[in-house]
């Protein structure tokens, strides 16, 4: 089963939530965290991970044999990003321009391409334990001033273990990054909040899991402020909302030390459990829907 | 000797552009400043590298020498690579720009005058027509 938390807007607690919902997992050892939000992967800093050495990610990027090179000018032709110049006597490769496709290499009438690696950041895995948990944890981290992240992403969640639960932490924003984040989850988290700027963006999201047929439950951050727009909404989309999180000065005085509040308060670990259950309910009843779904078509 | 001039719109009166990759058209001159050709740029509108781009369409349309405001790292590389002359610094018209050139008062480059990306800000004098950043 794979979880991920996700939110239009940047900054209203994905983090937050993914974090204490993993250290509230009551079973030990059963729990994968991934950080795909890898151009600024955090989430290490509460779950306190021991990392291996990082292994690099890269992508496939043309190298071109000049000896068998025609001049003919097809790979151009091919690549929409421009990454590839062909000149009279002379072709000239722009690696950081490349998405990796590999169409040029396919196309090139001579095989005059071969396709050489280009690191575009690290993966790190480790262990997170604790008496109450025991936790694989995954990030990548992409090298600044790379343009895409979406292949690092993908080489994270091929870390995924089905035999596991694993909860995935998104990028904010409802682009590329974050489409390759949360596709092929099975439930999804938006973590917003309740102003007209939380709800906007929100609906973003809501529109974007609608395109990837995955099932969304709300977690409303700083509940007591703002109004009750995200509640309409959600009444009026059908989409459930699994907690309210209110300003609370010890959640954030934690925080602010870099620690997981779940670790540190009966309350909040009872709160961050209910949402399992939540999770759980919700997930099951979407599952009976699919199935009914299929029943009536078949 | 073909030149390519850096242009807002098609003629002599046209104002010049300031940028390379993204600049609306190119009026091309032969040495003696007859206007040959006018052509719009076909990679304005590039997502992504559009000074490649547009390097390799001037490259194949046999130019010598560029007359451009700026000229971005990908793009001169580009030019470089086909040696492609480029003198920078132009400004006015077209016709102002040509007589610059003759009057040898622009300067002649090996690195880049901005860095990539330039074109889609607006480029300086170039005016805010490209693409939204």
């Amino acid at each position: 089963m794979i979880i991920a938390v996700a939110s239009g807007k940047g900054g209203t607690g994905k983090t937050t939530v993914s974090v204490n919902l993993a250290l509230a997992f009551n079973q030990k050892e059963k729990l994968q965290f991934i950080d795909c939000d890898v151009e600024e992967p955090n989430a290490h800093i509460f779950v306190k991970p021991v990392f291996d050495s990082p292994e690099t990610v890269s992508i496939p990027v043309p190298e071109i044999n000049e000896g068998k090179c025609t001049y003919c000018g097809r790979c151009k032709e091919i690549c929409v990003y421009n990454a590839l110049a062909v000149l009279k006597e002379n072709v000239l490769v722009f690696p950081e321009l490349c998405h990796g496709c590999g169409g040029c290499a396919y196309f090139c009438p001579q095989e005059a391409i071969a396709e050489v690696p280009r690191g575009i950041g690290v993966m790190e895995k480790g262990t997170a334990k604790g008496s109450a948990f025991d936790i694989d944890f995954l990030h990548g981290r992409l090298t600044p001033g790379e343009a895409m992240s979406p292949p690092l992403i993908n080489a994270v969640k091929n870390e995924i273990d089905s035999r596991k639960v694993a909860i995935i932490d998104a990028p904010p924003g409802t682009s590329c990054p974050v489409v390759a984040a949360v596709k092929e989850s099975d439930f999804c988290l938006l973590v917003t909040e309740p102003t007209p700027f939380g709800l906007n963006d929100l609906d973003l999201a809501v529109q974007m899991l609608k395109k990837l047929d995955i099932p969304a439950g709300v977690i409303i951050n700083r509940s007591d402020i703002g109004t009750n727009c995200v509640e309409d909404y959600c009444k009026q989309e059908g989409i459930p909302v699994l907690m309210h999180i209110p300003w609370d000065r010890e959640l954030a005085e934690l925080y602010a030390k870099g620690e997981a509040v779940v670790l540190h308060s009966a309350k909040w670990r009872d709160l961050f459990e209910k949402i399992w259950m939540r999770i759980f309910e919700v997930f099951d009843s979407e599952q009976l829907k699919t199935e009914k779904k299929e029943v009536d078509a078949g | 000797m073909k030149i390519a001039i850096c242009s807002e719109g098609a003629g002599f009166d046209s104002a010049v552009d300031q940028r390379f990759g993204r600049c609306f058209h190119f009026v091309l001159v032969d040495s003696n400043g007859e206007k040959l050709e006018e052509i719009s740029n076909p990679s304005l509108g590039a997502s992504g590298g559009a000074g490649v781009q547009t390097a390799q369409f001037i490259a194949d349309k046999g130019v010598d020498v560029v007359l451009a405001g700026n000229i971005g790292p990908k793009a001169l590389a580009t030019l470089n690579a086909c040696n492609i002359k480029v003198y920078t610094g132009i400004s006015g018209t077209v016709a102002d720009a040509l007589s610059q050139y003759q009057q040898d008062k622009l300067t002649l480059v090996t690195n880049s005058t901005v860095s990539q990306h330039f074109g889609l800000r607006g480029g300086g004098g170039g005016g805010r027509r490209g693409g939204n950043f």
